[in-house]
């Protein structure tokens, strides 16, 4: 037995600057003013269907017509259609919408960016001076803590996780915010003092996929496209080096290419031009710097210090090379 | 390779430059190559097939070296793209 629920009671919302209606709460989002005007290629519906998802395989597929489905175990059946402007979500019984809006605003946001032309960058980012300035890199890296400890001086979050960009004009990429909260582990919630603010996940704190989602800014969100100043490269802080370095041609590349949020999904939705286009824009365009940074947690206003001030001072990359080389280096694609 | 062999790209890369690099990526494998200073140029003047030594006479006038003295890096570097299937070469017909 299938039900389709097409009562888009909750919304419009604002997501990436698309207005968004949805049959299941959304409360991370904000809410579209509705002084603001839109187009109807802006629209997406965010629909609920109750069945069973026995028929449904484990994992993403894109299918002949251009739709796509993704199946998260114990979460949910997700349905993106083919003009990327309906999504259907069928949760297995007991899911914690917690866990369930964060796939929504994880990977099916990521399909939406791919299919709608946006690239999605894996990363969180604020607002400095007026532009976004997006840290960036893998899990674990320190991304949001970083994000929260700059928002915590002042800076405006713009997105966490996946940071949509358009590159529409290639020599000036704009972030489009997503929303204002951050997804963070239990010690760095403790660390920022952010329990009052944070929903928590249903499973057990020390378990696996404990995380809370916490609003940590109490002005209003930011809804219209920013200037993406710069992208931080973050790996895992080690040591008690600080300092910025500017990547520059393939390393930056090499750098963006690896940090494609699902990256592996756009190129099975047959984007790759799209996407080696995007990141190839994006390198040309946005200084990418790698972050060296100390481990500790009461460091972190030190780091916080050198990105405002790298951010007073960006540099474009410069210099020739006249060699003449080919050289191959690490990419590509994981099914 | 000689002087004639006609050089042709083969289908299926896409380019674009960063930097001062041509990046370039077979879409079917998401193979990446990376082309620095002249490499680039040579990537680009290939876009209607030519010969070694056209190649050479060009790069020639715009680097400001001889023809003659272009040629063994130019080898050198042709070699490379076929070696990553980046290039077809066709032997010169015989007279």
């Amino acid at each position: 037995m299938t039900s389709l629920n097409n009562t888009l009671q909750y919304g419009p919302y604002v997501l990436c600057g698309w207005r968004v209606e949805s049959a299941i709460p959304l409360p991370e989002l904000t809410v579209w003013s509705e002084a603001r005007e839109w187009n109807a290629d802006e629209a997406i519906r965010i629909q609920l269907q109750e069945s069973s998802l026995d028929d449904t395989a484990v994992g993403f597929c894109a299918n002949s017509e251009g739709g796509v489905s993704l199946r998260v175990k114990g979460v949910a059946g997700f349905r993106v259609n083919p003009g990327a402007d309906y999504v259907t979500v069928r949760p297995e019984a007991g899911v914690d919408p917690l866990l369930l809006r964060g796939h929504l605003f994880g990977s099916v946001l990521a399909i939406l960016c791919y299919r709608r032309g946006l690239f999605p960058l894996h990363g969180s980012c604020v607002l400095l001076d007026g532009e976004a300035v997006v840290f960036s890199g893998a899990s674990g890296a320190g991304k949001s803590t970083l994000a929260t400890a700059l928002v915590r001086r002042g800076h405006p979050l713009l997105c966490d996780d996946v940071c949509a960009i358009d590159l529409s004009n290639p020599m000036r990429p704009m972030l489009r915010p997503a929303f204002p909260r951050v997804k963070l582990l239990p010690d760095a919630i403790d660390c920022f003092q952010l329990g009052v603010t944070t929903t928590y996940s249903q499973a057990a704190q020390g378990m696996k996929g404990h995380f809370g989602m916490a609003a940590i800014q109490p002005i209003e969100a930011i809804q219209q496209p920013v200037p993406l100043a710069a992208i931080y490269a973050l790996d895992a802080p080690a040591g008690d080096k600080m300092g910025r370095s500017l990547l520059r041609g393939k390393n930056a590349f090499a750098f963006l290419e690896s940090q494609a949020h699902r990256g592996w999904m756009g190129r099975n939705l047959g984007l790759h031009n799209q996407l080696f286009g995007h990141i190839a824009m994006l390198a040309a365009a946005v200084p990418v710097y790698r972050l060296d940074r100390a481990r500790a947690l009461d460091r972190l206003d030190e780091v916080a210090c050198l990105v405002e001030a790298t951010h007073n001072t960006v540099c474009m990359p410069a210099g020739q090379e006249l060699c003449q080389e080919t050289e191959q280096f690490e990419g590509g694609c994981s099914l | 390779m000689t002087d004639n062999s006609l050089i042709s790209r083969r289908e299926g890369w896409i380019a674009a430059w960063v930097d001062n690099n041509l990046i370039m990526m077979h879409a079917e494998s998401s193979f990446y190559l990376n082309l620095t200073g002249s490499g680039g140029r040579i990537w680009e003047l290939l876009e209607s097939p030519c010969s070694v030594w056209d190649l050479c006479k060009t790069l020639g006038r715009e680097f400001d070296i001889e023809p003659d003295a272009a040629r063994p890096e130019v080898l050198a570097f042709l070699d490379q793209l076929l070696l990553r299937k980046a290039i077809d070469v066709h032997l010169p017909a015989l007279a």
